[in-house]
């Protein structure tokens, strides 16, 4: 279940350097998805997180998807922090994979993880904690 | 509970144990430093000076991590000015909150942020010099696990620094914000590590002027060290984390496996035999393994001429350790009363070199105010006071850059490389 954010949703302005096939993938994923999730454009792709209200963790897990190089996409998990003004990212991992590898099975497990709260114990197995590339703001 | 108020190292180390709560009347988006985890993740919480008559404290007390949301300690912004409430009695402290240098806002001649290089952590600059740690990249992982710094790379930090932009921040933070030592520091690199420091090493010898520390994994090649001296290093630390060998294995399994915990006690043994006594520091985390070993850590590094540099675990966020809980102050009061004990029976100098306030530990120089009354410990403050009043021309002449004769090529000496000179390791 997909809510927030229905305008740059629509206009698809964080989406353009983002492969279609794969924000659809997510898109639809996320829309289908049991429990409340809230979506939000950046400008490299868009970020989903649960929509738990001001339950922590949930409140501070995030899920970014976007592009970081032409026909790849990097699927990164993050926790906001406690502090509003606060820039940091603190990052648990993700997985940057060639578009044409990316389909519903990764886009499930990437929204069980983040509605876990980030829980070790649900760590997706292709999940890899170090990245080798720069995550984008 | 403490039914007084507590001295500033008693609250130091409560802070650690414990964090803090930041309350709404606090402005630290405009007042406090960025805050930024990076490295191995000890330095993300909230930078304060705890103001005391012997010395001020820097403290980067937790502030993220799950456990604060319990901690007594709340921070309130009361007439202009910082203080920190123990809600358990009531007591007030006041503290100040250092401002963000305004270098951290700027880039470097290449586009970098400044702060993306390297930032404050009390009062030194901390350089994470290159691209994470292999241990991280390994199948199966073998990072330390209480580690996140295979997290932060290329998401809080620049995946590899220049040796320009590293001078370009080190000179911003020398004018502006007085600094007087970089700390240099990165994950395993297969041995690689010493090789990886030294162009960072000559040329911010060369071309800021400041006391130079390095911290990298240890080498079985023995003559790099001397190598980095020539360059310039002053300092070298030892991360072995914990003294009892199977916590060792556990915790740290990427060192484990491929270095082992001999090769730090040799490294560090054969460094503080080339180096001035209190320049060599041997790391350990207190609060894992059990008390009695942090104990005996302490008594091997300063009975070498080292220091101990003992962290106050932190479950950060992410680590494979973040659901483990943070030490009891109780039990780090013993460890950092034995650390002044250590240091006063080996007479090791600390706080002698001008404006290195560390952040992320206790250091020992702050363990002067959990001195038990007495003359040795009275004549021990006298002799630090008096190296510090005495080696003030030292340190002018090792803060000025200057040429460097060497290469950066690490090249070991002659026919026969020098790892043979190093003595048995005492092992601890």
């Amino acid at each position: 279940m997909l809510s927030g954010a229905p305008g740059p949703a629509e206009g698809r302005s964080g989406i353009k350097v983002l492969s279609e096939s794969v924000a659809a993938v997510f898109l639809a994923a996320a829309r289908d998805y049991p429990g409340p999730l809230l979506r939000r454009d950046t400008g490299n792709g868009f970020e989903l997180a649960p929509d738990a209200g001001s339950r922590l963790p949930l409140n501070r897990c995030f899920l970014k998807i976007c592009s970081v190089r032409p026909g790849h996409t990097l699927v990164f998990f993050y926790k906001r922090s406690l502090l509003p003004f606060r820039r940091d990212r603190f990052s648990y991992g993700g997985c940057e994979w060639p578009d044409e590898q990316i389909g519903a099975d990764q886009a499930r497990a990437s929204l069980d993880y983040l509605t876990s709260g980030l829980n070790p114990s649900a760590r997706p197995p292709w999940l890899r904690r170090a990245l080798t590339c720069t995550v984008p703001d | 509970m403490p039914s007084r108020s507590l001295n500033p190292c008693e609250l130091e180390i409560d802070l650690f144990c414990h964090g803090l709560r930041v309350d709404g009347s606090c402005t630290l988006e405009k007042d406090a430093r960025l805050m930024s985890r990076t490295r191995a993740g000890l330095g993300s919480g909230l930078e304060i000076v705890l103001p005391g008559p012997l010395k001020e404290i820097w403290v980067n007390v937790p502030i993220e991590e799950d456990f604060v949301a319990s901690s007594p300690y709340l921070l309130l912004k009361e007439e202009g000015g910082y203080r920190l409430r123990d809600q358990r009695g009531g007591q007030l402290y006041p503290v100040r909150v250092p401002p963000e240098p305004a270098w951290y806002t700027r880039v470097t001649s290449s586009g970098t942020p400044m702060c993306r290089v390297g930032v404050l952590q009390g009062t030194y600059l901390g350089i994470y010099i290159s691209n994470s740690c292999l241990f991280w990249y390994t199948q199966p992982v073998a990072n330390c696990r209480f580690c996140t710094t295979g997290l932060n790379v290329g998401v809080n930090e620049m995946a590899a620094k220049s040796v320009e932009d590293v001078v370009e921040v080190a000179q911003a933070a020398r004018a502006e914000s007085g600094l007087t030592f970089v700390h240099l520091n990165s994950g395993f690199h297969a041995g690689r590590d010493l090789d990886l420091a030294a162009p960072y090493v000559k040329a911010l010898k060369e071309r800021v002027g400041v006391l130079v520390g390095v911290q990298l994994t240890p080498t079985a090649d023995l003559w790099k060290y001397d190598r980095l001296i020539e360059l310039g290093a002053d300092h070298f630390s030892f991360c072995y984390e914990c003294h009892n060998p199977e916590y060792f294995a556990r915790i740290c399994p990427g060192k484990d496996r491929w270095m082992g915990q001999q090769t730090f006690f040799r490294a560090m043994e054969y460094v503080t035999r080339r180096l001035p006594r209190g320049a060599v520091s041997g790391e350990i985390i207190a609060g894992i393994e059990p008390l009695e070993d942090t104990l005996r850590a302490i008594d091997y590094i300063t009975s070498l001429g080292a220091f101990p540099t003992v962290c106050i675990f932190r479950p950060t966020i992410g680590a494979d350790m973040e659901d483990q809980p943070p030490p009891r102050p109780e039990e780090m009061l013993r460890v950092f009363r034995h650390v002044h004990d250590a240091c006063r029976r080996h007479w090791i100098p600390v706080d002698v070199a001008p404006n290195i306030d560390v952040s992320l530990i206790v250091q020992p120089g702050d363990t002067l105010y959990l001195a038990p009354r007495g003359l040795r410990p009275r004549l021990y403050r006298w002799w630090l006071r008096a190296l510090r009043a005495l080696s003030g021309p030292y340190w002018s002449w090792k803060l000025r850059a200057r040429p460097v004769p060497f290469e950066t090529a690490l090249k070991p000496p002659g026919p026969a490389p020098a790892a043979a000179g190093a003595g048995p390791a005492s092992g601890g």
